[in-house]
């Protein structure tokens, strides 16, 4: 191809040298040192000034053979023809060319010289201007000759135009009129005038003027009466020039006057002014009698009046202004009452404002009742995601009220509300439908995907559509098949049905669409100070932990998609690991600073569906929340206090270690409340009781507890079964006055993430398949996860315990190490006392089915009969109790009647006092 | 000691370069290359101690430098910000590419030495395509948080060693990014042999040999000094032992497994720079 290419081009010239960086600079050459060749190469000067020329051959003779001597021609036979010698004859082609003494080259002849062709030039502009104003005045003919004739005027003169004639046909010449000469004439000269009379002119250069045809019988140049003036006539009768003055008029002066020869024309002439006109144009004069009657003034050359009179303009006079008008403006100054007034206005609050305008007071009061019952559902949804993730422990609650009883519940640590991811959980809503019950995700406001009406064309289908989406939101495991209809096809369910979840997917209510892409605040914005983590991620902390202690695997290391540019790709004969991605790099962002994601640990771009996982059961975890502030980060305080730490950690090694021998099955009476204690595992027990999310938890556990290195395993290397005491020293070992504020927020990562999936089952419909991911995602952050090949970390890093595994963590084939090593605690051991709590969040839970339903009936009365103000003071009483004391949260919990805002202050001051406790 | 531990010392080439920051071995042995300070790559046959070819084109410091599997090019990068390729041949700087904001610590050719990657104190590894005449990098990786210290590349991996004491290991094959938190800074890391492990020095005086799969630490050699500077280590030909530099002028050999220094090379000079491939 290049060698084709190449030798397609002509190349002209020599080439640049390529530019040597790093070539020595050429010396350069001086004039002194050139020599000056002739075209054959040879020297063309020589001698000590060079002022010799070459000649012959390298200056020597004629050639390279030698002299050669012109031949002998005989010329005997013309001998009287005389021999002309030229001195060509003496000279050599270098004599002939350019630079020699007689050159020969074509050159323009003189006669197209451009010295020629102005001569010519300029004669022909004198032959134009002859006959002209500016004939002789040369200078002006520079100016205005143009440098070239113009086309039209060649074609012309072709035609036979000429210069200064009109255009049209040639006649022959008129004759001139006869003069009509009174008196004796002058001899006519008519002999010459033959000739004349048959040469043909052109006809005249004049522009045509138009001009008005004669239709009437007057003689030239009078205009008649006027007949429309006549209205205006007085009795004076006709007025006008005509011949006689009538008896009541009163121009009778020149009745006597004499007529006199000088006023009549002598000939009849035609006046030769106009000479240019070829004809007998007609005069101003008479142009001059279309003056409209009783104009006064001239009318200007070539302008004639107009015969119908001007439209008049409508002219608009200005106001008349009112007699006592006066142009001065006083300022009336603002009376003592007006002034108050403005003063009270000031006091007031923008509600005593509303109030007194007769305004909304919030966008829930323009809400319909059946639309509030729809947000109040959905607000249950995001306190469910009550989260605290100070602390790696997370609490989600599923009712708003169970919530404040959990969260005064633990006094010791401070709720924080992160909404769950509401667009992925719609997504997943759609995607897989699962659990029967009740879906309480946060998908803000269903009322808005139900006031777009994808299907608004089939009324019934757009009925069974709303039904539909009810449906899905309550957690519908198929929807459709409630919606559906019995005279459809087969085929025309499955469409619809597949309608469905696209319209629900892609109307999907703009509040939910935007709410994915908010979280709550973190702080409350009026206080000032606030605890922050001490690191973004809690998972960092555990990197730089296990880094220190060696502890090389998952947790050190972190796997995200990354996509190569398809180049490089093919630069590295690989195929392209995700072909049609326009991604280059990473495909999320970094880890926004202030996004839901640094709370729950996992990649952000691995986000997939966090929802179930069924671990433990939400009531349990607000209340064991309270507590698990030990574990891991060995700041603990008491030995309370760890136990539940350490069954609060779903995730960490030690937590099943700890976890005390539970069966599955076990059902507890709920009845106590036990503050203090609250385990993630219980919980989890009791769903399995309820048998609503059976399957999922305990697949999930399996897997879970796959991943868990095995007891066996653990002791081995530390060679320390007493391993509780162990942990049991290294608890104690930290200095006890450490806040547990700090514990918690040491330990954050990892228990968001098991707070979400443990959310999950509560308003999603499971997936088992998303648990998987979750695991394998959860899998790297294991805390100290004794996992090793080759050295054994020292035994001194053991601070972990070796505990009986609770059954309900089961390991997945993830977790497996790749050696095949795969033991985990089988036993089902009971931590009795574990037991009275758990039953506690049974109860709990129970509780709050009823109180739900409570509350509800107490909120619709509730809305019927409060006024504004009542609401105002309520507020005011709520906030304060909340930041009081847990009891009174409790109280309120049960007494409340939660309106709409009432409510969101209960979520705010819920985020206040996470970090104000 | 074993037979397999090169103990003598052969040869010294005065390289009049100024300080080597770098010798690095061609494909098969035959030749090596150092890149000294005097913003000079040398091209040398070390077995006859001649120099072939003096590559200029650098503007500062030359400290990386490869070449081709072809040997036909050598790329070499340096404290002028700039990543340069040679023709071997011609000694012409074929290719000059200045992107990376700051010192380029590692360059590195692919396996068909079509592209060039750099590794730059600016925290990013660009992609080079050093076939077509474009003078932007392909893709830049600046996933790292801190300079780039040190760079391979296999098939299909791209392996780099960060001073944020990570390890990120680029899989182009399956499209992933594995990060491999060190804690310490990384100053050289490499694959072994078996493509399985990788053997990765820090500066707190260790190298540590790590899986690959699993990002779990497999050993660890410890005994020599390295905290400041950016020193190579090295596995020998059979994967058996593992060989570093060290801040105080010797070479420790440890034994891959047993985890033991079976050789130090004595009163080598202070070396910033090792000859990879022994």
């Amino acid at each position: 191809m290049d060698s084709d290419e190449e030798e397609t081009f002509i190349c002209l010239g020599n080439p640049l040298e390529q530019i040597n960086e790093d070539a020595p600079l050429k010396k350069p050459v001086f004039v002194g040192d050139l020599t000056v060749k002739d075209n054959k190469g040879r020297q063309r000067f020589h001698g000590a000034f060079t002022g010799g020329f070459s000649a012959g051959y390298f200056n020597s003779v004629g050639s390279k053979d030698g002299f050669a001597p012109s031949e002998f021609v005989s010329r005997r036979d013309k001998k009287y023809e005389s021999m002309q010698q030229k001195p060509e004859d003496f000279m050599d082609d270098e004599d002939f060319n350019e630079h020699g003494i007689a050159p020969r080259k074509l050159v323009t002849s003189e006669k197209f010289s451009t010295e020629e062709r102005r001569k010519r030039r300029y004669d022909e502009g004198q032959a134009l201007m002859t006959g002209t104003v500016f004939e002789g005045t040369s200078a002006l003919t520079d100016y205005i000759l143009p440098e070239k004739l113009s086309v039209g005027i060649k074609l012309l003169k072709k035609l036979g135009w000429k210069q200064g004639h009109g255009i049209g046909s040639r006649k022959k010449q008129e004759k001139e009129p006869e003069r009509k000469i009174y008196g004796c004439s002058l001899p006519s000269q008519a002999e010459e005038g033959d000739s004349d009379e048959e040469a043909e002119f052109g006809p005249k250069d004049v522009t045509p003027i138009s001009f008005v045809a004669k239709d009437n019988v007057h003689g030239l140049g009078y205009s008649g009466l006027d007949p429309s003036s006549y209205k205006n006539w007085s009795k004076k009768g006709i007025r006008g020039q005509a011949f006689g003055v009538g008896a009541l008029e009163d121009e009778d002066d020149d009745i006597y006057t004499r007529d006199h020869m000088s006023n009549y024309d002598m000939t009849m002439e035609i006046e030769d002014s106009s000479n240019l006109h070829g004809w007998t144009a007609p005069k101003h004069k008479q142009e001059s009698k279309h003056l409209a009657i009783g104009y006064i003034g001239k009318v200007l050359e070539g302008f004639k009046l107009t015969d119908k009179p001007l439209h008049q303009r409508k002219s608009f006079p200005p106001p008349e202004l009112p007699r006592h008008f006066r142009p001065i403006h006083v300022f009336q100054r603002p009376s003592d009452t007006e002034s108050d007034s403005i003063m009270k206005q000031k006091e007031q609050t923008s509600i005593t404002r509303s109030i007194a305008l007769g305004e909304v007071r919030s966008v829930f009061d323009l809400v319909s009742s059946k639309d509030k019952d729809k947000m109040e559902r959905a607000r249950k949804g995001t306190e469910l995601s009550v989260v605290q993730p100070s602390d790696k422990n997370l609490i989600s609650i599923p009712d708003g009220q169970q919530s404040f009883k959990a969260a005064s519940v633990s006094s010791s640590t401070e709720l924080q509300l992160v909404p769950v991811q509401t667009g992925i959980t719609e997504q997943s809503q759609q995607a897989q439908p699962g659990t029967d019950q009740p879906k309480t995700s946060a998908s803000v406001f269903p009322g808005g995907s139900l006031s777009f009406k994808p299907f608004i064309k089939d009324e019934r289908k757009q009925a069974r559509y709303e039904k539909y989406l009810v449906l899905v939101k309550q957690g519908m495991k198929d929807a459709y098949n409630e919606v559906k209809e019995g005279h459809m096809t087969e085929w025309e369910r499955e469409r619809e049905k597949e309608e469905f979840i696209k319209a629900a997917k892609m109307y999907k209510p703009l509040a939910g669409m935007i709410a994915s892409r908010f979280t709550r605040a973190k702080f409350d914005d009026t206080v000032e100070t606030v605890d922050v983590p001490a690191e973004e991620g809690g998972d960092k902390d555990d990197r730089v932990k296990a880094a220190e202690m060696k502890m090389y695997g998952r947790l050190t290391r972190d796997e995200y998609k990354w996509h190569p540019h398809k180049l490089l790709c093919r630069k590295f004969n690989v195929p392209d690991p995700y072909p049609g991605s326009g991604i280059v790099g990473l495909p999320t962002v970094k880890k926004d600073k202030f996004s839901v994601f640094n709370f729950l640990t996992f990649q952000p771009n691995e986000m997939t569906e966090p929802e179930n996982s069924g671990i433990r059961d939400d009531d349990n975890q607000t209340s064991s929340s309270s507590i698990n502030n030990t574990k891991e980060s060995p700041r603990s305080q008491d030995k309370k206090s760890q136990d539940i730490a350490i069954s609060s950690k779903p995730v960490s090694i030690f937590s099943h270690l700890s976890a005390p021998e539970k069966p599955k099955q076990q059902s507890q009476p709920a009845k106590t409340k036990d503050k203090s204690e609250g385990l993630h595992r219980d919980a989890q027990i009791d769903k399995a009781d309820q048998g609503n999310d059976e399957e999922q938890p305990v697949t999930e556990g399996e897997k879970s507890d796959e991943g868990k290195p095995s007891l066996d395993l653990f002791a081995a290397i530390f060679g320390n079964t007493d391993s509780e005491d162990s942990e049991d020293e290294e608890l104690e070992d930290k200095p006890p006055d450490e806040t547990p504020k700090t514990s918690t927020i040491s330990n954050q990562g990892i228990e968001i993430k098991t707070k979400e999936i443990s959310d999950g089952p509560e308003y999603l419909p499971g997936g088992p398949i998303v648990m998987e991911t979750l695991e394998e995602r959860l899998s790297p952050k294991l805390p100290e996860e004794p996992f090793s090949y080759g050295p054994l970390p020292p035994s001194s890093s053991a601070a972990s315990t070796s505990i009986p595994v609770s059954t309900s963590f089961v390991s997945s084939a993830d977790y497996l190490a790749p050696t095949g090593q795969r033991k985990h605690g089988t036993g089902d051991f009971v931590d009795p006392s574990l037991l009275p709590d758990r039953s506690k969040h049974t109860g709990d839970r129970n509780d709050r089915r009823k109180h739900k339903r409570s509350k509800s009936k107490h909120k619709k009365e509730k809305k019927s009969k409060s006024k504004k103000s009542k609401h105002k003071k309520k507020d005011k009483r709520k906030k304060k109790r909340y930041s009081d004391s847990d009891d009174t949260e409790e109280s309120s919990s049960e007494e409340d009647l939660p309106t709409d805002k009432e409510l969101l202050h209960k979520l705010r001051s819920l985020s206040k006092g996470k970090y104000s406790l | 000691m074993r037979n397999d531990i090169p103990s003598t010392l052969t040869r010294t080439i005065v390289c009049k370069q100024g300080a080597v920051r770098a010798v690095r071995f061609n494909g098969d042995g035959n030749y090596c290359i150092t890149c000294g300070s005097d913003k000079s790559v040398k091209l040398w046959n070390p077995h006859r101690e001649v120099l072939l070819k003096t590559y200029s084109g650098h503007g500062y410091e030359v400290l990386d430098a490869q070449a081709s599997c072809d040997n036909s090019q050598i790329c070499s990068c340096g404290m002028d910000k700039s990543v340069v390729v040679f023709d071997v041949a011609t000694g012409n700087a074929v290719r000059k590419y200045r992107g990376h904001a700051g010192t380029v610590n590692c360059v590195k050719f692919n396996e068909e030495s079509t592209i060039v990657l750099s590794g730059s104190v600016d925290g990013t590894i660009r992609t080079w395509d050093c076939r077509t005449r474009k003078m932007e990098p392909i893709q830049i990786l600046d996933e790292a948080t801190d300079s780039v210290t040190s760079l391979q590349v296999s098939d299909y991996e791209i392996l780099s060693g960060s001073a944020d004491g990570c390890i990120r290991r680029y899989d182009l094959r399956n499209g992933k990014m594995f990060v491999d938190f060190i804690g310490k800074s990384v100053s050289s890391r490499l694959f072994t042999r078996d493509g399985q492990c990788v053997l990765t020095s820090t500066l707190d005086d260790s190298i540590k040999l790590m899986d690959k799969d699993t990002g779990e630490m497999l050993n660890e050699f410890k005994g020599h000094q390295n905290h400041d500077y950016k020193i190579d280590n090295s596995l020998n030909c059979q994967d058996t032992c593992v060989v570093s530099g060290s801040e105080d002028g010797h070479v420790y050999f440890w034994d891959l497994v047993e985890v033991i220094i079976i050789y130090v090379l004595y009163r080598v000079q202070r070396m910033d720079m090792f000859i990879t491939g022994i």
